[in-house]
């Protein structure tokens, strides 16, 4: 089996790393040897975090290539862009289209970017994430919602799903999974453009 | 019952302490070790604690050693240097229980001021160093680095990175081991610990002597590992590069070290004895190439591989490949490259920093600064912060600047009340003993906000969770002799500024403490 790399990416306070967490446990769980590399740190400051996680038959380092990128996850939708030197003709980029625009756009002068014109192609998702979750009550349960979208290409289940987000989260799990499968059933039934 | 489970190398050596029968654990927080503490504080049975900073932390461990437990310092690889003039002389006397220095280095300097690589404090000192590749080894590792530090009656410094700190990786875990912490009997011979001359020239005998009996050892100690796979090429390597070499150079044939001070000599001329060509991928500095060079050891390093930045798959192929000759594959994307804005940390909305900064801005000061959420302040739209080198430098920066001729009336100095308690309080009593006139603004949040919302001496708790006496800085700067104390919530802007113009127009040794919790811990 080829190794799977994800990578996951957002704006610090989103839930990233505890996507990647679960994402990770997921795989454990199927006893696959797996790993994960982020760095924290700065995180909670509103900057760009990232989480790669790894999983295959046996894995050596917990950084990828930056060209063996299976998926890229971003919760923020100009992030997405940010990582496209890691795209690949393959990679499926499952974008959340919620736009947080960084302060350094009043010093840059820059425009937020036009990022559907700029990240187009056969594999990219374009979903309202944030939208979906907050349909059910609940925004923070995004992070399940971009998990479900990323499990309509691997055969993890909503069991898979469920049994890894209760190791950590105990609270909103009905929630989570209405997220979960909406996720997933917008990839399902997504007419790429 | 056995369990696998996924820990970041921080978790694991949290874990592997605590399997070792390490009972105390001193440190000072720090990206990225700071979660070391934090997770050895969850267990049972054990002693955990945030000292002050990391002098006080290696030379409260050094006590608990002599009474008798195993230890474990933690700190990031700057915290090394506040604490090097304890550890230096501590490989002269050596310890009683078991004392291994946990310090993560931060190559790429993810969260860190400077890039500096530890291995060379082992050998500085003549201390062993030991490093772990991955989570797995980070805890099974720490139970040699005790073995170690008793047999050899040593501090061990064990080195991680960033990478080893914050990867997570699969470890078995055994969910019925019931720790022990084995105690000796407090034991202080004077001639051991009394580092006078008399005591510290024989000392420094014996330890040039024990270094010889650790260069025999780490011929045949398993941490170093052979994988001989191939005879055209072989790697020497450690660490999180070991995992990036096996990823990039799978079937050839390595040498991983998990012991770094000293090197295993004779096992690495056999192991080149075995390969065409011989190469060395380290991290950081040439510290492995340049000791297996001057052993007349055939190899490339550094003439290949980066000397700055960390690490990666991709660096270490492409520096490969452009060194052999071996055309670079070129990722395929069509997507379209571009300016993306960058995202850097801010200051949190409503972060009381946020209103100092403000104020000193409008001012148009030169602000002396320190390490923290508030070095943020250096960053439009502020603009107010001219220095940060090292922790506790604020104070003395600012008044420095006065001494070298400048009116003190346009410089202050800002610092957190964590920096201030770690090692900030030396500069105000200097400035009171010299009869300096600057002024000191403690932007007191009531926490260590940057490594992630840890108490610390002027803020109540302890690592474990208790209430304690809670330092109060009000009556610490009147004890020192400070002229003048005010205390005020910065967001009260326009009484703020009042306050510093007023402060700036006085002499002496005045204090502003802008006090107003973090925005993260409400
Ligand atoms: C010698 C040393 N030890 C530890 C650190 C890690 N570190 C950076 S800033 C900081 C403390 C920040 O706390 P505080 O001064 O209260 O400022 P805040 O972040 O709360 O604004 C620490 C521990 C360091 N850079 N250097």
């Amino acid at each position: 089996m080829k190794t799977v790399n994800i990578l996951v990416v957002g704006v610090g306070g989103q839930g990233v790393v505890a996507a990647s967490d679960i994402i990770s446990d997921m795989a454990l769980a199927r006893g696959f040897d797996v790993k994960k590399s982020e760095i924290h740190g700065m995180s909670q400051r509103g900057g760009a975090v990232s989480s790669f996680v790894r999983y295959g038959e046996h894995i050596a380092s917990p950084l990828p290539y930056k060209n063996d990128m299976d998926f890229i996850i971003s919760f923020e939708e100009m992030e997405a862009l940010r990582w496209s030197d890691h795209v690949n003709e393959g990679t499926k980029i499952i974008v959340n289209t919620l736009k947080i625009k960084p302060a350094s756009l009043a010093i840059s002068k820059l425009e937020y970017p036009d990022v559907k014109a700029l990240l187009k192609g056969a594999h990219v998702y374009y979903l309202d994430g944030t939208g979906e979750a907050k349909k059910t009550g609940n925004e923070k349960v995004v992070n399940s919602f971009m998990i479900g979208a990323m499990c309509a290409f691997n055969d993890f289940t909503a069991d898979d799903f469920n049994a890894a987000l209760t190791k950590r989260v105990k609270k909103y799990t009905e929630e989570n999974m209405a997220a979960f499968n909406k996720g997933k059933e917008m990839v399902k039934n997504y007419v790429l453009s | 019952m056995k369990q696998r489970t996924l820990m970041s190398g921080d978790e694991a050596i949290a874990r592997g302490a605590y399997e070792a029968g390490i009972y105390a654990g001193f440190g000072y927080p720090g990206t990225p070790s700071t979660e070391i503490l934090e997770n050895f504080a969850q267990y049972k049975g054990i002693y955990a604690e945030w000292s002050i900073n990391e002098k006080v932390a290696l030379e409260a461990a050094t006590g608990a050693s002599l009474g008798g437990v195993r230890t474990m310092v933690t700190m990031k690889h700057v915290g090394l240097n506040v604490a090097l003039d304890a550890y230096m002389t501590l490989a002269y006397t050596g310890i009683n229980g078991g004392l291994v220095v946990v310090c993560a280095d931060d190559p790429g300097m993810h969260s860190s001021q400077n890039e500096q690589d530890n291995r060379y404090i082992g050998k500085f000192s003549y201390t062993p160093v030991i490093e772990p590749s991955d989570s797995r080894e980070a805890k099974d590792f720490i139970k040699d680095a005790v073995e170690i530090s008793e047999k050899f009656d040593l501090p061990v410094l064990y080195r991680i990175t960033t990478r080893i700190a914050h990867s997570k990786s699969v470890v078995e875990i055994d969910t019925d081991f019931k720790a022990e912490f084995p105690k000796k009997k407090l034991d202080v011979p004077w001639e051991k610990y009394v580092m006078m001359p008399l005591n510290a020239k024989k000392k420094r005998v014996q330890l040039v002597d024990k270094y010889q009996k650790m260069k025999a050892f780490v011929e045949t100690t398993k941490l170093n590992t052979e994988e001989l796979l191939s005879d055209d090429m072989g790697f020497i390597t450690s660490g999180d590069v070991y995992q990036y070499v096996k990823e990039v150079f799978p079937g050839k044939s390595i040498l991983k070290l998990g012991m770094l001070n000293p090197l295993p000599i004779q096992k690495i001329k056999a192991f080149a004895s075995k390969v065409k060509k011989l190469y060395v991928v380290e991290e950081l500095e040439p510290y492995i190439e340049d000791i297996l060079k001057a052993e007349g050891i055939k190899l490339e390093g550094k003439s290949i591989f980066p000397l700055i930045d960390e690490l990666t798959p991709d660096i270490i192929r492409d520096s490969f490949n452009k060194a052999t000759g071996v055309p670079l594959r070129h990722p395929t994307s069509d997507v379209r490259h571009t300016v993306v804005p960058s995202r850097p940390p801010s200051l949190c909305a409503d972060c009381g920093h946020r209103g100092v900064f403000k104020v000193l801005s409008e001012l148009g000061l030169t602000v002396a600064g320190d390490i923290g959420c508030y070095t943020l302040g250096a960053l439009p739209p502020f603009s107010a912060l001219h220095t940060c080198i090292d922790m506790g430098a604020a104070i003395n920066h600012a008044y420095g600047i006065e001494k070298a001729g400048e009116p003190s009336d346009k410089v202050v100095a800002v610092i957190g009340d964590s920096t201030f308690m770690h090692s900030g309080i030396t500069g105000i009593a200097n400035m009171v003993y010299n009869g300096g006139n600057t002024l000191t603004i403690i932007l007191d949040n009531r926490t260590t906000a940057m490594t992630g919302r840890q108490p610390h001496a002027a803020a109540g708790k302890t690592l474990m969770g208790k209430e304690t006496n809670n330092i109060n800085l009000e009556k610490l700067l009147e004890g020192l002799g400070v002229t003048k104390v005010a205390v005020i919530d910065p967001f009260e802007s326009k009484k703020l500024r009042e306050l510093v113009v007023e402060y700036l127009a006085q002499n002496g040794v005045r204090v502003i403490i802008a006090r107003r919790e973090c925005a993260l811990l409400k």
